[in-house]
């Protein structure tokens, strides 16, 4: 009971006059058959073609700032990854460079081979064996 | 064994070498993800707050469209009952329908 007056209270028709109409038929009050507005009716319908472009527009730059908005949000997160790659290869750059320069001064500093050495060495050592065999087999 | 000892001492400084450069090459690139991360949730929150501004402005603009159409409800409705003459031609204007007295 007290939910159909609740309703009944609530419904658009009881709150205010938003409109009415009603179906004609022919010379039923009328020269041809038809849809009879009440005039909040029409107003209402003239009101809404009068603002219909001003909504549209409003919708359509509700949508474009929408559409902005999230192209402006991708374009900042490349951008943002973009500097953070280049920073990284900067980096891996710059430490490479430092890596090689002191592998490259650590490799200098090396003990030298001096083959020529060994060789000549090697040369002197076997001559004077077979010198010194020669010598003290046929004594 | 000197040289041995020597060469063994060179072995360690590159590996020693190696060691620090990617230890400088992990410390700088937590510092740019750390960046990019705090630039990310700005970034976001520039969003965000670009998305609000575009709701209260689509807001505010509905509001000034209801105020638009209920003034020209008024108005139409006044025409109704002072100039019924104005009001068909408003609707001829507005749809091109015929009027019939």
């Amino acid at each position: 009971m007290f939910l159909n007056l609740l309703l009944i209270l609530g419904s658009p028709a009881h709150a205010e006059n938003v409109g009415q109409f009603t179906f004609l038929g022919e010379q039923q009050c009328a020269p041809f058959e038809g849809i009879l507005f009440d005039p909040p009716a029409l107003a209402e319908i003239l009101a809404r073609q009068t603002t219909a472009n001003a909504a549209c527009k409003a919708r359509i730059e509700y949508e474009i700032s929408v559409e902005a908005a999230a192209y402006d949000l991708v374009i900042r997160d490349w951008e943002i990854k973009y500097s953070a790659l280049n920073e990284e290869s900067t980096l891996l750059i710059q430490q490479k460079d430092i890596e090689i320069d002191q592998l490259r001064k650590s490799l200098l500093r090396q003990s030298p081979r001096n083959n020529w050495v060994w060789a000549v060495g090697g040369v002197a050592v076997g001559i004077a064996s077979t010198y010194t065999a020669y010598r003290l087999f046929n004594e | 064994m000197g040289k041995m000892r020597y060469d063994y001492k060179q072995l360690e400084s590159a590996y020693e070498t190696s060691r620090q450069s990617l230890q400088a090459q992990i410390t700088g690139l937590q510092a740019i993800h750390q960046q990019q991360l705090s630039e990310l949730e700005t970034s976001l929150q520039t969003y965000k707050d670009a998305i609000e501004q575009i709701e209260n402005d689509y807001e505010r603009s509905q509001e000034a469209l209801q105020d638009l159409r209920n003034s020209k409800r008024a108005e139409y409705g006044r025409q109704f009952s002072q100039d019924p003459e104005g009001l068909s031609e408003t609707i001829m204007l507005m749809y091109g329908f015929d009027y019939v007295p």
